[in-house]
C-alpha cells in the first residue's frame, strides 16, 4: 500500500507539468499549550497554487495542492468499546482524556470560480472538487510518562495496565483501532459562494458554502478505516456598525458584528474525530448525525498600525451549539438533542498577521449532559495566523 | 519563558509596525522519505520550515532591508550518543579500555538495569528565528544585490526529549521499557540527576534556549536566478553568535541550558570555466569550481545541542574544493539536474565542550570525498544521491570506507 499510495503522490505532482513556478498561501498555523507553552509552532496548514490559466475570462481557475501537517492534542469523547458519550456519565470515565495526535492531511483541489465582483478577492460563486489523504498516528500526551504524576493516560491505566480490552471493538474512535494510525482518501465537491468586503477592521456582506465529503470504505489507498459522508454548510454574515477611517483602507477605530452559522450532517459507520466538527468555545457539541454551531460577535478594532494586519481588538462573542439526531459511532442505535452554550470576552493585538498576544476569558453556562458550568481564561503569546 | 519570549518577540516586531506593507513566503518542507517507520508511513513530512518575508526601507539611499520571521517544527526519533561520560563531559576516544571503566556512558553496562532499553527516543521540537538584513552599496556583479550586508537576528528553541511514541501502543509497541522513566513513573538512573554533558536532557526534558547573532556579508558574486546558472565570485562571512544564560537560558528548573559564544568566519570563491546557453536563455550545460574555507571557535561552559561543533572539539577550520556541474534546464527553468565533486578537510581542535574540567584537548584531520547528484524538478521536487569516502577518520579509529544516501525532498522556495 505504501508504495502504490508513493506512485500516486507522485503522479499527483507530475500533473502540471507545465507549472513553472508556484503560488503560496498559508492558511493557518497552530499551537498546543503543552508544546513550547503555546508559543512555538505545532502544525501548519498552507497550499502552493499551480499557475494554470483562468479557463473562464475575468474568473478565477485554481489547481492547488494544499498541506496540514504537525501536531495536535485531542480528546477522546466516546467510549471506544460502546460509544456511549463520556460526559453522560462521568463519573465512568475519570481518567485524563486528552492524547496526541501526528497527522498529514493533503488535498488536491481544483477549483473554477463564476461572476467576478468588484470588491472581494473571489468570485462571487467558486465550484471545487479535491481528491483528500490524511495520515494520523494517535499516541499519549506529550507530558505522559515524563515523571511519577504522569504515568497515567488515555490508553494506559495508573498501574501500568493497558486501559481497553484487547478485543475493544472501538465502535466509540474507529482511528484509534490496531495501531492507531490510519491512512484514509476521500473526494469532496463543494461550492461556495463571497459577497462581502473584507478589508480585516471593516466587513460588510454575506459569504458561505456547502461541501460533501465522500469516504467510502472501497476507496482507493484507503485503509478502511473510515466510511461516512458528511455535508458541511456555512455562512458568515457582517456588518460594520461604525468606523473612522485613515486613509488607504485603513481604519483608527471600528465596530463589526459577525455572525457565523455552520450545520454539518454526517452519515456512515466510521466517522473520525477530524471530521466531526462542531467546535465551539467551551463546551463540546455531541457528535450526532446533525450539529449546528452559531457565534455570535461584536468586535472593536483599535488603530491599524500602517499595515492591514496589525492592529489591537476586543471581541464579545456568544456561541450556542445543538447536536441532535442519531449518534455517530455507537454500538447502539440511539437518537439525541442536545443544546450548549457559551460566553465570553476575547482581547488580542495582532502581529503582521503572524504573531498575537492575546487574552480570553469564558463562560460555560449551558454545558453538555452531566458537566458543571465553568469559566476559563487563558493569557498568552502565540504565532498564528 | 512564555513571557520573555513575548517581551522579545515584541521588542523585535513592533519596528515593522512604522513600515509599509509588502510580504512574501519562503518555505520548504522536509523528510519526506526520512519518515520513521509508521509515523507518516515514510511518505509524509515530518517537519516543516516556513517562513515570511518582509522589505521595508530603514537606510534611505540602500536597498531595503529584508525583516524575516522562519518558523519550523520537527517530529522525529534520535538517538542517545554514547561517545561522552555524562557526569563529566570527557569523551569516549580520550581513555583508556581500563579506563573506560571508570566512566558512564549511555548504553553502557548498567543501563539496561530495571528494564532493557534502547538509546532511541522522541524528539519533537520548534524554533522561531527572526532578523533583519540591511544591504549597503552595490554588489558590482550582481545588480539586484548588495556589496555588504548586516543582518542581525534573535532565535529561540523549544525541544522535548520523550518516550518513543510506540511506547503508549499495546504491549508498549514492542518495546521492552522506557528509557527515562521505570515503569512505576519514577525517574530512571541516569536522568535522575543534572548530566552536564547532555544539559537538554536535565530535569523534565522540555529544553528553552536562545542567542543572538550578527553576520557581516561582503558579497561579489554573480546573481542566479534559477541556481541553473554557474556562479562566479567571493563572499565572506562573519558570524558572531551569543547564547549567554542571562538571555533566558536559565529561566527553567533545569539549571542552565545554554551559556556560550560563538564565532565563523566563512570565505568562498568561485570561478566558471565554461557555460553554454540555449537561445531562450536556459542552461545547456555549465561548469564552475569553488573553494572556501570555515573558521569557527564556540566559547562557553553550556553548549545546546543544536550548536556542538565536530566531535565537540571548539575549534573547527575547514577547506573544501568543489567542482559542481549542470546538465541542461528541460521543460521548465526549474528542471535541472547537477553533479558536484567535493573535497573536504576538517580540522578540528582545542578543549571538548560542556566537558566539567576542560582537561582534554586535541587536533584532528578528517578528510573526505563526496558526490552528488541532483534532480530538480518543477521548483518543489528534489531527488539526491550522494556517495563518499571518508579517507582520513581523524580522532576515530574506523579504517576509510565509502557510504552512500538518498533522498527525495519536497521543497518550495519562492
Amino acid at each position: 500500500m505504501k508504495r502504490t499510495a508513493f506512485i500516486l503522490l507522485l503522479l499527483l505532482f507530475a500533473v502540471p507539468l507545465f507549472s513553472i513556478g508556484f503560488g503560496y498561501h498559508v492558511f493557518e498555523i497552530r499551537t498546543e499549550p503543552e508544546f513550547g507553552k503555546g508559543v512555538f509552532p505545532s502544525s501548519v496548514k498552507y497550499q502552493f497554487n499551480f499557475p494554470v490559466p483562468d479557463l473562464i475570462v475575468g474568473s478565477k481557475t485554481e489547481l492547488a495542492f494544499r498541506l496540514d501537517n504537525g501536531l495536535a492534542y485531542r480528546t477522546l469523547r466516546q467510549d471506544p468499546e460502546t460509544g456511549a458519550i463520556m460526559a453522560e456519565e462521568p463519573s465512568l470515565y475519570d481518567f485524563p482524556k486528552e492524547y496526541t495526535v501526528h497527522f498529514d492531511e493533503f488535498n488536491l483541489l481544483f477549483s473554477q470560480g463564476f461572476v467576478e465582483t468588484s470588491f472581494s478577492e473571489n468570485d462571487f460563486l467558486t465550484a471545487f472538487v479535491s481528491i483528500d489523504g490524511r495520515f494520523e498516528m494517535a499516541f499519549e500526551r506529550l507530558s505522559w510518562m515524563t515523571g511519577p504524576g504522569e504515568r497515567e493516560g488515555v490508553f494506559w491505566e495508573d498501574d501500568g495496565s493497558y486501559r481497553f480490552p484487547e478485543d475493544c471493538t472501538w465502535v466509540g474512535a474507529p482511528e484509534l483501532a490496531d495501531d492507531r494510525s490510519v491512512f484514509q482518501t476521500t473526494i469532496t465537491l463543494g461550492l461556495m459562494f463571497d459577497y462581502m468586503r473584507d478589508l480585516t477592521t471593516v466587513r460588510d456582506g454575506i459569504k458561505g458554502g456547502t461541501y460533501w465529503r465522500f469516504a467510502p470504505e472501497w476507496m482507493l489507498l484507503t485503509d478502511g478505516s473510515a466510511s461516512f459522508v458528511l455535508s458541511w454548510n456555512e455562512l458568515q454574515l457582517s456588518k460594520t456598525l461604525y468606523a473612522i477611517p485613515n486613509g488607504n483602507e485603513l481604519t483608527w477605530f471600528s465596530i463589526v458584528l459577525d455572525d457565523y452559522i455552520t450545520y454539518r450532517w454526517i452519515n456512515g459507520d466510521k466517522v473520525p474525530a477530524y471530521i466531526q466538527g462542531g467546535d465551539i468555545w467551551g463546551p463540546d457539541v455531541p457528535n450526532a448525525s446533525s450539529v449546528i454551531t452559531n457565534r455570535l460577535a461584536l468586535t472593536f478594532y483599535g488603530p491599524q498600525i500602517n499595515s492591514r494586519d496589525t492592529y489591537p481588538s476586543l471581541t464579545i462573542f456568544w456561541d450556542l451549539g445543538w447536536g441532535f439526531g442519531k449518534v455517530l459511532n455507537t454500538s447502539t442505535e440511539r437518537k439525541i438533542a442536545e443544546s450548549v452554550g457559551s460566553y465570553g470576552i476575547r482581547a488580542e493585538f495582532a502581529i503582521v498577521g503572524i504573531a498575537e498576544f492575546f487574552y480570553e476569558i469564558g463562560c460555560s453556562y449551558d454545558t453538555v449532559f452531566a458537566e458543571d458550568m465553568y469559566v476559563e481564561q487563558s493569557f498568552g503569546f502565540s504565532v498564528g495566523i | 519563558m512564555k513571557k520573555a519570549l513575548g517581551l522579545i518577540l515584541t521588542l523585535l516586531f513592533l519596528p515593522l509596525c512604522i513600515f509599509a506593507e509588502s510580504s512574501s513566503l519562503d518555505a520548504y518542507i522536509e523528510s519526506v522519505s526520512g519518515g520513521v517507520k509508521g509515523f507518516g508511513l515514510g511518505l509524509f513530512p515530518l517537519g516543516t520550515t516556513f517562513g515570511f518575508e518582509r522589505y521595508i526601507d530603514l537606510v534611505p539611499g540602500e536597498n531595503k532591508a529584508e525583516f524575516q520571521i522562519e518558523l519550523n517544527f520537527a517530529f522525529n526519533n534520535r538517538t542517545l550518543s554514547d561517545d561522552y561520560d555524562y557526569l563529566t563531559g570527557r569523551p569516549r576516544w580520550v581513555l583508556s579500555h581500563d579506563e573506560l571503566k571508570d566512566y558512564h556512558f549511555f548504553g553502557d553496562e548498567g543501563w539496561n538495569e530495571g528494564g532493557e532499553r534502547s538509546l532511541s527516543y522522541f524528539n519533537p521540537r520548534s524554533e522561531i528565528d527572526i532578523y533583519l538584513d540591511q544591504g549597503f552599496w552595490d554588489n558590482p556583479l550582481n545588480p539586484y544585490g548588495s556589496l555588504l550586508n548586516v543582518k542581525v537576528g534573535y532565535n529561540a528553541r523549544f525541544a522535548m526529549a520523550l518516550e518513543e511514541v510506540t511506547f503508549s501502543l499495546p504491549d508498549h509497541g514492542g518495546l521492552t521499557s522506557p528509557i527515562f522513566v521505570h515503569s512505576d513513573g519514577t525517574i530512571r538512573e541516569p536522568f535522575d540527576e543534572s548530566l552536564p554533558a547532555y544539559p537538554w536532557l536535565n530535569g523534565s526534558r522540555n529544553t528553552f534556549t536562545d542567542y543572538l547573532y550578527m553576520v557581516i556579508a561582503l558579497n561579489m558574486d554573480r546573481d542566479t536566478p534559477t541556481d541553473a546558472e554557474a556562479e562566479e565570485g567571493l563572499g565572506v562571512d562573519l558570524l558572531l553568535e551569543a547564547g549567554p544564560k542571562w538571555l533566558f537560558n536559565n529561566i527553567s528548573e533545569n539549571g542552565v541550558e545554554s551559556d556560550y559564544f560563538l564565532a565563523r568566519l566563512y570565505a568562498e570563491q568561485k570561478m566558471e570555466i565554461f557555460s553554454i546557453e540555449q537561445e531562450n536563455g536556459w542552461t545547456w550545460m555549465n561548469l564552475y569550481i569553488g573553494h572556501s574555507n570555515t573558521l569557527q571557535y564556540v566559547f562557553g561552559p553550556v553548549v545546546p545541542e543544536n550548536k556542538l561543533p565536530l566531535d565537540r572539539l571548539r575549534g573547527t577550520l575547514q577547506d573544501r574544493i568543489w567542482i559542481h556541474f549542470t546538465g541542461p534546464q528541460f521543460m521548465a527553468g526549474d528542471c535541472y539536474t547537477n553533479i558536484e565533486f567535493n573535497l573536504y578537510n576538517t580540522l578540528a581542535f582545542g578543549s571538548v565542550a560542556n566537558e566539567i574540567d576542560r582537561r582534554t584537548r586535541a587536533v584532528e584531520l578528517q578528510s573526505s570525498f563526496s558526490a552528488r547528484l541532483q534532480l530538480r524538478l518543477f521548483g518543489f521536487i528534489r531527488f539526491e544521491y550522494q556517495v563518499g569516502y571518508d579517507f582520513i577518520r581523524g580522532i576515530w579509529p574506523s579504517e576509510p570506507s565509502w557510504w552512500q544516501n538518498s533522498a527525495l525532498q519536497f521543497y518550495v522556495s519562492l
